[in-house]
This record gives structure tokens, C-alpha cells and sequence, in this order.
């Protein structure tokens, strides 16, 4: 890796005390980052004094790929890390000193650490009498969304840090339109405070908790702050813009510890604000920095391309555009379709092109405001016949979704008769067509209308009585599969286990097994793993309550995960995509990638969704931050600002990581057959008119 | 090249303020509009982030009103769609509604839930409603209609309960009453009313299940987009800056929420011009829908009023058929309450040289069938006329008019039994219904591949869409899988056991020609088959790109994909036979989609020459043909409220000759007014008034139906349906006998 002496210089220069190193997306500042850490350990500073702070997890992967290219050891890897992950750490390993101040019921038992999954869950147990007497009737939202906003208001009083019981207050001073609404506010308090009170009563801590124990205790217990501040001597904190305002508060009071430090903000991101991220707070940490370093420098983005950014700058605020150069436009292409699959089509020729051409697929993106199932695989089938790599963004996948899930879930139906929850014909055709090997549907469907009963306990019938003919039908082989199947099921009648180890050794036992489906299905074998990690997470986290409650926590968790209610989310085995393909996904998510691209395909520019903020009845992400002005009111002149700023940074953001062409594409109808002229494709057609008057056509 | 006639260019040189124009059919008021709305951007009137805005009826509109547009601005010499937005109310709404969701307590993924789900949701509520209070049908039913009630009869109950809730529900928001409202009202003003009392729990019960799944209706829409408006003076400012002309069509078919909506978003100073015909007010029942808002707009002194009274469509005859209508409305209908139903200006022919002519008159081709015929006996005799008549007219126009959708099933019906070559355009478009009709059976196969019926079904798509077979190989075909016992042996063969080996082993085996298209079916099938346990969007997806070419079957089939991701979403326990209802269900046409307002709109009758185009009356407006049949004039489909019609909404299950519908609505109006008066009034008024504001309707209707012909017209008449055992057979309407009359009389001289 080659770096430039300005980047050389200004690493040295964070050897020598604090620098708080700011420019814009593309300027080199992360390889600073890391000449930094090479110094570091080349002075043979052991690796683990060393803490790498990022807002999320994703964006420490470039710098433990730079630690294994450069090799060198000191004795320990530096601590790459979120403040999450040291807040979690912190509270396991001080419990017992923590406990007493926080009205834990049970404090000399060890907390229980909730995933998304299992808050989802306990919020939907507590919040259920609500329901029931009518709560949030003003709503017009779905129960998992309504729950989900109420675990975010929490989430961002603890992430902004001010007391979650005045969550409603704050939402409601803010709002000036139906009054109706106001209830609603009150209602989701009501079950927030509800939560919290039920989680001190469990030993439960969900990361809203997890975040207001540590910040109370990391600013107010000497002992616990001396031991992390004394735990690193050297800070890398990198896109501290994307971080919380109690991360950055943390860091002004511990910066002064460092020996030396070096804190990279990104000019004009601020990307995540609806989990929190605040720029406006990160900018105080440059007052607490020895040194203010900005870099102007664009290792990405060349002329003709920052000359766009400006351009749709211009157009978005509705300034005179002025002149457009000629490099700058050939930069930018533009094409029309009148239906969303023929623009599919289209990008899909264009990149296959641009490969022939001898251009590397990694350095190709597709961006869209979302990335749809349907169009993921829309594009991804077309890319397959192409035999064009393509990698899609897809942060997580629920297992719900998965076919072999509902098949492992008729087979627990069926071993758990008691349940009363027997499944469909098709459901079991599902099942036996996974287990039994080389089952085609057709057979399968013979079979399950043979075997499946509904009139006895046990839903399956032995294949005994059946006529010889049906039997070479079904074929001998499957039979003689299906009958030891059966076997196993009747006996496990007699030893019943709890649901995941059941599933554990069926899959062991029977469905792994030669002459069975999952024998060589590897991916298959994956998802039973997945899942049956996801039953032990739930059962581990819910013990204490179904202890006391008595109710059957396997039945709990078959019944939410088919109501929706639980998800099973799983990460992909990677973090951060291949970089030898080409890649698709929502725009927001690849500014949060650290990657850079020659070509950006932008699909669908007209959709509304280049522009709007994801917004959510219970909740509001600039009223609840730090910035905003208690009493004021939120009125439709931000709106329309924080959406037109929004979008002049996702501009500026995508382009800076595109060093060649930006190619963008409308369709007539879009993905649901609407047809959207939102302000990204206004901004467009301003600047192709420009440019046409420019040039002397005048009929535009 | 559009060449404006003196009364069009009046209007033509409007350039600010608010003017009303009154338009005979087939004035080319849309050509007017559209050319106006042109000729604005071409002078400059208005900035780059600007657009004039054009609210138009039906979706069909949209279409024909942008492509109108955007030629006029070729022909100018600027870019086509830049600077305008064509809407239906609706869409407008939407628009309004999904930029700014949170101001009514919406997120963005809010969902538009359709009639189909809606229905589904009030006949859950009405049926345990009705269990809860039995004594609601004890006040209302006939006596025999009221104890032990058979499966029949608890259905027409609840289907006619769930009409009238439909009804209460659109009502309240229109009046912009939430079911917490009405409750407060209720008890504020101590009233105890069995109907008030059904509506409102009814309606708050919807509300919830409408709430719990993030979804709002069609009237809430409307409700939600003038809520925005009103709540939120910056949204409302940024929204009349980007609008700074708006420019109605059919305003006759404005309703009060859409007139507040235009006016609030138009605002005291701004710029708006409405066109309509209230001769063509269809829309009115049972909303608040009415003539007369534009009447009235007409009338104010600060509004410039213009009229296009010129029409180039129909033949003389056709027109004076239509102007008498007018004229016997106005001054013979034996019910003075209804004279007002139509009105002035008589349609006038173009002028000379007019560059649209009428058409060369011929009386003998407009027939007044005055004879007596039961509903199937009027089909027969529609269709008989239509088998002489397309050969010799194979590049005309020609069209079906139904006063129902269902009595158009019927007619399409039989032109498939006579095989006679037709479109229809009843509620979703034909491609919509192809597509998912396609799909939905491949679907139902993949559920149960041992049928070979379901097998059959796909191979018949197949043959016509993608094998394109000639119709005898297909039945040979056909014929061969029928000989196939087990399908497992066709599709999934194992050794020994392979049916198109056991085929060629025959004495005679079939011709290769054959054995390879099953050959091929086999490979499609099987491996479809085993894309069965992909997720939903990926299985329609598959299959309909190895099935279809056409760029807007592919669309829909992406947005059909999508939809159904979205209810897996929704359902995670779902599995293939739940998608498969849902795509049946669209496919039957009982769910309508969203969106691709064009499939419907790209309409074009010229497109259809020699083909039978069945539709309604009033999915015919704006449309024109050659020749017209209108159906069904009797007094039943037009009644004139006099004694002795029928009137469809008064069903045979109540006690008294009651329209419980207009009851509720008369009773929710007088809450909302708190007019105790009216609150009180005795059951029976409201019933009548619908009576006459049907009839009304009914009229305009039928003027409607006679103005889409350009050259030739056949009106006729039926007794009706028999399947009420008590019903009374049905006469000619009234309009229809003085029209008659008023033909004879022209033909004597």
C-alpha cells in the first residue's frame, strides 16, 4: 500500500498528542487511520493499548484486513470495537457493583443480555394487555411495527441521553397537528416504562438498558471509568459523525487519557441518523483535539465529477445551474423505460458491456432507495446468465423465510402432537420432499395424502396397509425412507427432549444420514443449525420467564415465528461484500461500505424514495436528538429541508466514491406499477436542460 | 393537428383566475384541456419546479389526457412530460398523502387496501355483530325473513348489512367523522338509533382491522389528503406553489371532499379551470358526489363561465334522440321531481368546415326495440344481431352496454359460446386478469401436481402463449395426457416406469412432433416443480420469464411478484396454496390491483374495429363507437320513482319497501349536522329521496349510453331476472317509452 507524504505527516502529527482529521468521503482519510496503527505497532505499542472505535461493526472490517496485510504482532491484536461492545463488556464484568444502583430485583443473579429478537419479544408480552384494551387505536400501523418504534424511542433516549420516561413529552412538544395523535404518544410511554420495569424485574437488558447503565455509571464510578480509561492508550475513531452523542461524550471526557489519538470524521455524512448518529455532536470532539486537520485531497472522485455534485447541489436548492463543462457532462448518462423489468433489462446489457470492455465487475454498483426481493432476484438471475458476479447487499435474512425452515417446523408439529398443531398436506409435502432423498413433488404429494391423518394424535400413519401398486408408485426406496422416519418419530414418543435438542438429533440421526435429503445439502444443514441456534437463544433468554410462568416456551416460540412475531434473523457469513463482484444495494447502505466504484448505475431515480426519510407514527429521529429545540415545533419547512439535505448528501456521498461514470435510469411505472417524479429526477431533468439550452437547443 | 373551433378558442385564451365551462359530449373538451394546458407551459407560465396540474375522473382519463399533452408539446417544440402531472382524484390523493404520512399518523409503507380486503374485513365484523344483537333483524326483517333463518337467508343478511355499513363507513368519511366522533355525538345528543348505533361499531371494528395493518382504504385517502392540507399551512404552501394551475375534468362528478380538496390546494387567489358535463353526473350514489357543486361554480360572479355546446360525434338523429331526452326530462317526465335531471345546452352539431364533421346522417340505423323479452332472451337477440351485422362492418366499432359487470359476464359468456370475437372492460383490465389468471394456474398445479386437469389447464396457456400450437395438435395433446394415469410417470420418470417411453413403445406411438412437445412440457414442469420451494417472488418471477415476452406482462408480473412477497411478509405462514388463492382472486377479478393506470387507459375502441367491446355505461363514458347497443332499459336498471319500480338497493328481506342505505346516510348527515330535527325524522323519507336521486342518475345514465354512439343505435329492454321467486317482472323505463314514442313520430314525417 503506497501512501502520499501529506498522509504520512499527518499520521505522525496524531503520534504526537490528539488530531481530529475531517474531509470529505474519498480524501484518503481512513489509509491515514491506518498509517496511524502501522506506526503504532511499529514502535512496538502492544496491540492491545490500542483501541480502533467505530459506530458499527461493519466499518472495522477495512481496518482488521489492513492489521493481517501488514503482520505485525506486538503481542496482541489491536481492539477493534463499538461502544456497544465495550458497554456490554463493561456491565458483565462490574455486575455486582452495578446491580444495587438500578433497581434490579434480582441483583445478585447475572443479567440476561436481549438480542433485537428477543426485546421484539418480550416487548410483545408485556405490551399485550395494552392491546387488549384498545391502545394505540389512532395508529394506523402493524403490532410488530408499533412494538419496534417503541424499543426505537428507547433505544434513542439512551443513545441521546435523556430519561426514557420522557420520551412522550418530547414527541408531543414537537407536534402541532392532529391532537388525536398526542394519545398515541402517551400510549407508547406507557409501554416503554412498562418494558424497562419489566426487564429490571428479569434481569433482562436490552440495549436501551445496556446503553443507560453504562453511560450512568462509566461518568459517575471512578473505579469503573480508571479501569477502561486505563485499559487503552492509544484511540483510532474513525466516522465518529455516524456515532451517538453519548459515545462522543464518553470520548471528550477519556481523550485527554490517550497518549495519543486520532478521531476521522467525515464532512458532510451523518448518514444514520434514525439509529442516532448525530455529526453536529461528533463536531465538539474537534474542540478537545490538540490539532484540527482537514483533507482536501480526492483519491476517488476527479474533476468532472465534483463539478455533478455541485451541479445537482444547484439544482436541488434551485439555484441558477450556470454552465455545465463537456467532461463533466459525458460523465452522466440518462435513460428512459416505460416499465420497471426493461430498465432491469437494460442495466444488465449495460454492464455486461462495460465488462467486455475489460471493466473490473468490483468496481461496478447498482443503486436503488431499496433493494426489493423481487428485484434482487430479478437482477441476479439476469446476472447468472450472464455469468456476471453479483453480490447483493442483504444484512440479514430471516429464517422464516426459507422453505427447509417450514419443513423442520412440520416435522416438529409432528413429534409434538400434544401441541394440537398438525400440518397441511402441503406443509408435509414440503417436509418429506427435504428429508427423503431424491423425493420429487409429485411422489411426495402421494405420500403425504397417505400418510398424514387428521383424526389421530399422532398425524402419521405407517405405510403398511398400503397396496403394492401405490407402493412401486411412491417407489420401494422412498418408502422404506419415509417408514424409517416414521419409526423414529414413534419412538421419540417415548423419550421426548426439548425442541432443539429434538431437532438436533433428528437431523442427526435421520435427516443428515445417507439416502436422505440434508445427507449433501450443505446449505440446508446450515439453515437447521441457524435455527436451532435461534431456539437456543430464545429458550436461554426467556428461562427465568417461563420459569415462572409455566407456559411451554417451544410452543411460544413455534407460534411467534409463524405470526411473525419472531423473525430468526441470522447475519450473512460476511460482513462486507466480496469486492470481485458486482454489487446492488440500497444507497444508503453503500455510503456505510467504505468502498468506491468507477460505474454507479442509479435505478428508478424518479421513486420518491431517493428523497424521503423513512418515517414511523411513534417515533421522530430529529426531535428526539440532541439538536433539537425543546418547544419547537416540527413543521413541514424541515421536513421538506432535512429531505432536500438529505439528499444533496447522498448525492455528494455516492459520487465521491465514483471515480467514472454515473449512469442513471427512470422507468414510467415503478416496482408497484406507480408513477413517481420525485425531486431527484426534477434535479436531473433541470440539469439536462440546462444543458441542452447550453448548446444551443432551444426547444427544451 | 388540432384545429380549435370558435368556442374552443374562448377558452383557449384563458391565461389566469377561475373559469367554469359547461361541455356537451363529444365537444372535445379533453383536446380543449389538454391544448390549454400546453399552450400554458409553451407561454412561460409558470418555473422549472413548477406543474400544472390536471385532476381528471378514471384512471382511463390519465392516459389519454398525458399522451394529448405531451403531443401538443412535440408539436410546440419542447420536451414532452416535463411541467405537468395527470391525476384521478385518487392518485392525487396519494400523492398529497404519501409525502408527508406522518401528519395523519401514517408510516411510509402504508398499504391501500382494496374493495376485496375491505369486504372481507366488514363481513367478519357484520357477522358477529349481527350474533351480538339479534334484535337488529327483528326490527328490520320481514317476519319470515326474521326467526330460523336458513344458511340463504343469514347470508342475504349479512351481505345486505354489510352494504349498508359500506355505505355509513363512506358516508362518515366523507362528512370527515372518525367512529370516536359519532360515539361522542351519539351520546352527547342521547340518541339511541339501531341503525346509528350498527354503523358506528361496525366502523370503529373496520378502523381497528384497517389500523393493525398499516393500511388505509380508498375514502380515507381522500379524508387523509385534505387532513394534510388542513393541518399543515407550509405542506399546504410548498403544494400550491408546485401547483400553481389546476385544471378539472368532470367536475360534474366532484364530490365535496374533492371540491374542498382542489379549493384548498387552488386557494383564493389561484388558478382553476373546471370542465364538466352535469348531464353526465354518474358517480352520484350514495356519495356526496352532485351536479351541483359545479353549478354553482358556474354561477359565482367571480368565476368566467364558457360553454362548448358544439359536438361532431353522432350522427343529426342520434343527437336530436339525445337532445329530447333532455327536452322531455325538463318538460313532460311524469315526475316533477325529476325535470331538473338534465340540462341545457342542447348538444349542437359542429359548424361548417369544422375539421370534425358529423357524420352523415342515417335515421334508419337507430332502433327503439320495443318488444317484450325476458334478460336471456335480450342477449340472444343482441347477439343474433351482432353475428349479421360484424361481417359486413369488419372495420367498425362496436359495443355492449350493461348496466352491471355481472350482466356483462353474462353477454361475454355467450359471445365465447357463439365464438365471436370480443374485448371486455369490466373491473380489472384484461392483461391484469390474463396474467394472474396464468400464473394462478400454474400456481394451483404446482399445489396439487397429481390432477391432471390443473396439468391440462396449464398446458392449455401454454399452447396459446408459448408452444403456439394449432388448435388440433392441441386437442391431440390433450388427449394423450388424459391417457396418462399417473402423472409421476410423465413428469418424474424413473427407470421403467417413463409414460413418453411406454408412448413410443405403442403399436402406434404418436407423431415426433407430439412426443416433442411433451418432451418439453415434461422439462418446463419439472423443473417448475421444483422451483415450488423458492419464495413466492421468486417462483412468479421464474415462471413468467420463461412465459411471457410482452415489457407489461413482465411488469405485472414483477409487481404481481411483489405483492405477493408483501403478503408473505404479512404471513409468514403461508405456503403456496395461500399465494394461489390470492392470484385466483385477482385473476377472477374479485381484487383489484393498484397501479398501471395505462393498462386500463390505453383503451382505445379504434384498436378494437370488428370486435364486440363489452362493457358498462358507466365505464363507457368518454369512449365512442360506431355502433351501440345499450341493454337492460327496463324499469328496474332505470326506474323513475313511481309506484311499482323496484329499486335495488330496497332489499326483498326487510319489512317495509326500505333503502336502509339512505336511511343510515340520512341519519349519520343529521348527526354531523347535530340537526335533531332529522335525527328524528320517521324511517321511510330518506328512502324515497334516494329513490328520486337514483332515478336522477339513472336518466343521465341512460343520456350517457345514447351519446356514445357515433352512427348507429339499438336500445332495448328486458323483464328481468327471474331468481326471486316473488319478484314482479320487470316493464320498460319510462324514458324508454317517451323516446320511442318521440321516434315514431319523427319516422312518420
Amino acid at each position: 500500500m503506497l501512501f502520499t507524504d501529506n498522509q504520512e505527516k499527518i499520521a505522525k502529527q496524531a503520534l504526537e498528542g490528539s488530531v481530529f482529521l475531517s474531509g470529505l468521503a474519498g480524501s484518503g482519510k481512513t489509509t491515514i487511520g491506518k498509517i496511524f496503527l502501522k506506526y503504532l505497532l511499529e514502535q512496538d505499542t502492544p496491540g492491545n493499548k490500542i483501541l480502533v472505535l467505530v459506530p458499527q461493526k461493519s466499518l472495522g472490517i477495512t481496518y482488521s484486513e489492513f492489521l493481517e496485510s501488514i503482520e505485525i504482532y506486538n503481542g496482541n491484536l489491536p481492539v477493534i470495537q463499538t461502544i456497544s461492545g465495550i458497554s456490554q463488556k463493561i456491565i458483565r464484568l462490574f455486575w455486582p457493583i452495578i446491580a444495587p444502583q438500578f433497581k434490579f430485583k434480582h441483583p445478585k443473579h447475572y443479567p440476561t443480555f436481549l438480542n433485537i429478537e428477543s426485546a421484539q419479544y418480550f416487548m410483545a408480552k408485556v405490551c399485550e394487555p395494552f392491546f387488549e384494551k384498545n391502545f394505540f387505536s389512532s395508529v394506523k400501523s402493524e403490532k410488530p411495527r408499533i412494538l419496534s418504534q417503541i424499543l426505537d424511542n428507547l433505544n434513542k433516549s439512551a443513545l441521546v441521553g435523556f430519561p426514557h420516561e420522557e420520551i412522550a413529552a418530547r414527541l408531543k412538544s414537537a407536534w402541532s397537528k392532529e391532537s388525536n395523535h398526542l394519545i398515541a404518544y402517551d400510549e407508547a410511554q406507557v409501554c416503554a416504562n412498562a418494558f424497562r420495569d419489566y426487564c429490571l424485574e428479569y434481569n433482562l437488558i436490552d440495549f436501551s438498558l445496556q446503553y443507560e447503565i453504562f453511560n450512568k455509571v462509566i461518568h459517575e464510578s471512578f473505579l469503573i471509568q480508571q479501569y477502561l480509561f486505563n485499559s487503552y492508550e492509544y484511540l483510532v475513531y474513525d466516522n465518529c459523525e455516524e456515532d451517538t452523542p453519548t459515545a462522543h461524550d464518553l470520548i471528550l471526557k477519556w481523550l485527554s487519557g490517550f497518549k495519543s489519538a486520532l478521531v476521522i470524521q467525515d464532512e458532510n455524512a451523518g448518514i444514520r441518523t434514525f439509529l442516532g448518529a448525530d455529526p453536529t455532536s461528533a463536531a465538539r470532539l474537534s474542540k478537545s483535539c490538540q490539532k484540527i486537520i482537514e483533507v482536501n485531497d480526492s483519491f476517488v472522485s476527479d474533476p468532472p465529477i465534483q463539478e455533478i455534485i455541485s451541479i445537482y447541489a444547484k439544482a436541488l436548492s434551485h439555484q441558477q445551474i450556470g454552465g455545465i463543462s463537456e467532461s463533466g457532462f459525458k460523465r452522466l448518462s440518462f435513460h428512459h423505460h416505460k416499465f420497471y423489468p426493461d430498465m432491469i433489462d437494460h442495466v444488465v446489457q449495460q454492464i455486461s458491456d462495460f465488462i467486455k470492455e475489460g471493466i473490473d465487475p468490483g468496481k461496478i454498483t447498482i443503486l436503488a432507495p431499496f433493494v426489493s426481493n423481487a428485484l434482487r432476484f430479478q437482477i441476479q438471475q439476469r446476472m447468472n446468465e450472464k455469468n456476471i458476479k453479483l453480490v447483493t447487499h442483504r444484512p440479514s435474512r430471516s429464517l422464516r423465510e426459507e422453505s427447509i425452515t417450514h419443513g423442520l417446523i412440520s416435522w416438529i408439529k409432528l413429534a409434538y402432537p400434544e401441541w394440537g398443531l398438525s400440518p397441511s398436506i402441503y406443509q408435509f409435502r414440503t417436509a418429506i420432499t427435504h428429508a427423503i432423498g431424491n423425493m420429487d413433488p409429485i411422489r411426495a404429494d402421494l405420500l403425504s395424502r397417505i400418510v398424514l391423518s387428521k383424526n389421530t394424535t399422532f398425524a402419521l400413519r405407517p405405510m403398511d396397509d398400503v397396496r403394492p401398486e401405490m407402493l412401486e408408485r411412491i417407489t420401494i426406496q422412498a418408502v422404506f425412507q419415509y417408514q424409517k422416519i416414521y419409526s423414529w418419530l414413534i419412538n421419540y414418543q417415548n423419550i421426548k427432549s426439548e425442541m432443539d435438542i429434538f431437532l438436533a438429533s433428528f437431523f442427526g440421526e435421520i435427516l443428515s444420514q445417507p439416502g436422505f435429503g440434508f445427507h449433501k445439502n450443505y446449505e440446508g444443514a446450515e439453515i437447521t443449525g441457524r435455527l436451532i441456534e435461534s431456539m437456543q437463544n430464545f429458550r436461554k433468554n426467556t428461562f427465568s420467564h417461563f420459569q415462572k410462568t409455566g407456559e411451554n416456551w417451544a410452543l411460544d416460540y413455534i407460534t411467534m415465528l409463524e405470526n411473525g412475531l419472531i423473525s430468526a434473523l441470522y447475519l450473512q457469513t460476511w460482513d462486507l461484500p466480496p469486492q470481485d463482484a458486482v454489487y446492488l444495494a440500497p444507497a444508503h447502505t453503500f455510503l456505510m461500505q467504505n468502498r468506491s466504484v468507477d460505474i454507479q448505475f442509479w435505478l428508478d431515480i424518479g421513486n420518491m424514495g431517493w428523497w424521503q426519510r423513512l418515517m414511523q407514527p411513534l417515533t421522530q429521529p430529529y426531535v428526539l436528538s440532541r439538536n433539537w429545540i425543546d418547544g419547537m415545533k416540527w413543521t413541514d419547512i424541515h421536513e421538506y429541508e432535512i429531505n432536500q439535505k438529505n439528499l444533496e448528501k447522498l448525492i455528494s456521498g455516492l459520487l465521491r466514491r465514483c471515480s467514472g461514470n454515473l449512469i442513471l435510469h427512470t422507468t414510467g411505472y415503478n416496482e408497484n406499477g406507480d408513477e413517481q417524479t420525485g425531486p431527484l429526477l426534477k434535479a436531473t431533468q433541470r440539469i439536462l436542460r440546462t444543458y441542452h439550452r447550453q448548446i444551443g437547443n432551444l426547444n427544451v | 393537428m388540432f384545429r380549435p373551433r370558435p368556442k374552443q378558442l374562448e377558452i383557449l385564451k384563458y391565461t389566469s383566475g377561475k373559469m367554469g365551462i359547461s361541455a356537451v359530449p363529444g365537444s372535445g373538451k379533453t383536446q380543449t384541456l389538454s391544448y390549454l394546458a400546453a399552450n400554458l407551459l409553451f407561454e412561460g407560465k409558470i418555473e422549472d419546479d413548477q406543474e400544472i396540474l390536471v385532476v381528471t375522473l378514471v384512471n382511463s382519463a390519465v392516459n389519454n389526457f398525458s399522451t394529448r399533452i405531451s403531443g401538443f408539446m412535440e408539436s410546440f417544440g419542447l420536451l414532452p412530460g416535463v411541467g405537468y402531472r395527470v391525476k384521478t382524484l385518487h392518485g392525487l390523493a396519494h400523492d398529497i398523502v404519501r409525502e408527508r404520512p406522518d401528519l395523519v399518523g401514517l408510516g411510509n409503507e402504508f398499504e391501500i387496501i382494496d374493495e376485496h380486503e375491505t369486504n372481507r374485513i366488514l363481513d367478519t365484523s357484520v357477522e358477529s355483530w349481527l350474533k351480538r344483537n339479534p334484535n337488529f333483524i327483528d326490527r328490520w326483517g320481514k317476519p319470515e325473513y326474521t326467526n330460523n333463518l336458513n344458511r340463504n337467508q343469514k347470508s342475504d343478511w349479512q351481505s345486505a348489512v354489510s352494504s349498508v355499513c359500506t355505505n355509513f363507513i363512506r358516508t362518515a368519511k366523507d362528512l370527515q367523522l372518525s367512529p370516536q366522533e359519532i360515539y361522542a355525538r351519539l351520546s352527547d345528543l342521547k340518541i339511541d338509533d339501531s341503525l346509528l348505533n350498527l354503523g358506528a361499531d361496525i366502523y370503529e371494528d373496520y378502523q381497528r382491522a384497517l389500523n393493525y395493518r398499516s393500511a388505509v382504504d380508498f375514502d380515507d385517502l381522500i379524508r387523509l389528503a385534505l387532513m394534510s392540507l388542513q393541518i399543515d399551512p407550509d405542506y399546504l404552501n410548498r403544494l400550491r406553489y408546485q401547483w400553481p394551475y389546476i385544471l378539472e375534468d368532470e367536475a360534474q362528478d366532484s364530490s365535496r371532499l374533492q371540491e374542498a380538496i382542489l379549493q384548498t390546494l387552488v386557494g383564493e387567489k389561484g388558478n382553476w379551470v373546471r370542465v364538466g358535463d352535469p348531464n353526465q353526473a354518474i358517480f352520484e350514489s350514495f356519495t356526496t358526489a352532485s351536479p351541483e357543486y359545479l353549478k354553482n361554480f358556474l354561477a359565482h360572479p367571480e368565476v368566467i363561465s364558457r360553454t362548448l355546446p358544439n359536438s361532431g360525434r353522432s350522427t343529426q338523429s342520434i343527437i336530436n334522440l339525445a337532445n329530447e331526452l333532455i327536452r322531455w326530462t325538463n318538460h313532460d317526465h311524469p315526475n316533477r321531481a325529476l325535470r331538473n335531471s338534465l340540462t341545457k345546452p342542447f348538444i349542437e352539431p359542429t359548424p361548417k368546415y369544422d375539421p370534425q364533421p358529423n357524420p352523415e346522417d342515417h335515421p334508419e340505423k337507430i332502433t327503439l326495440y320495443g318488444k317484450s323479452q325476458s334478460s336471456e332472451q335480450e342477449i340472444k337477440s343482441v347477439i343474433a344481431s351482432l353475428r349479421k351485422w360484424l361481417p359486413v362492418n369488419p372495420d367498425s366499432t362496436v359495443a355492449v352496454l350493461v348496466p352491471r359487470n355481472f350482466r356483462g359476464g353474462k353477454i361475454v359468456e355467450s359471445l365465447q359460446k357463439e365464438k365471436i370475437p370480443y374485448v371486455e372492460i369490466l373491473q380489472t383490465s384484461q392483461s391484469t386478469r390474463n396474467t394472474a389468471a396464468i400464473l394462478a394456474s400454474i400456481l394451483n398445479f404446482l399445489e396439487s401436481p397429481n390432477q391432471a386437469t390443473r396439468l391440462i389447464k396449464i398446458f392449455d396457456f401454454l399452447s396459446r402463449i408459448k408452444f403456439l400450437l394449432s388448435r388440433q395438435t392441441r386437442e391431440e395433446i390433450v388427449k394423450l395426457i388424459r391417457t396418462c394415469n399417473y402423472l409421476e410417470e410423465f413428469l418424474f420418470p424413473v427407470p421403467d416406469h417413463d409414460w413418453i417411453q411406454h408412448l413410443l413403445h405403442q403399436e402406434k406411438p404418436p407423431e415426433n412432433e407430439l412426443i416433442q412437445i411433451l418432451l418439453d412440457l415434461r422439462s418446463q414442469l419439472s423443473r417448475w416443480l421444483k422451483a415450488a420451494d423458492l419464495p413466492i417472488h421468486q417462483i412468479i418471477i421464474t415462471i413468467s420469464q420463461e412465459l411471457f415476452e410482452k415489457p407489461a406482462d413482465l411488469a405485472l408480473a414483477h409487481k404481481l411478484a411483489l405483492i405477493l412477497e408483501q403478503y408473505a411478509k404479512n404471513h409468514p405462514d403461508w405456503l403456496l396454496p395461500q399465494f394461489a388463492e390470492e392470484l385466483t382472486l385477482i385473476a377472477e377479478n374479485r381484487r383489484k390491483l393498484q397501479g398501471f393506470s395505462d393498462e386500463e387507459s390505453s383503451f382505445n375502441p379504434e384498436m378494437h374495429k370488428g370486435k364486440v367491446v363489452v362493457t358498462t355505461y358507466h365505464k363507457a363514458k368518454g369512449l365512442e363507437w360506431d355502433r351501440v347497443y345499450l341493454m337492460s332499459v327496463n324499469d328496474y336498471d332505470f326506474p323513475s320513482a313511481s309506484i311499482g319500480d323496484h329499486f335495488i338497493s330496497e332489499k326483498h328481506i326487510y319489512k317495509d319497501e326500505i333503502n336502509l342505505e339512505a336511511e343510515i346516510n340520512q341519519k349519520l348527515k343529521a348527526l354531523a349536522e347535530s340537526n335533531l330535527e332529522n335525527l328524528y325524522l320517521e324511517y321511510g323519507l330518506a328512502t324515497e329521496q334516494a329513490r328520486l336521486e337514483y332515478a336522477a342518475e339513472r336518466i343521465r345514465l341512460l343520456f350517457v349510453g345514447i351519446t356514445r354512439a357515433k352512427k348507429e343505435l339499438i336500445i332495448t329492454w328486458n323483464t328481468g331476472d327471474t331468481h326471486h321467486k316473488n319478484k314482479k317482472k320487470a316493464s320498460p323505463s319510462i324514458p324508454f317509452l317517451a323516446l320511442s314514442a318521440f321516434w315514431e313520430k319523427q319516422n312518420e314525417i
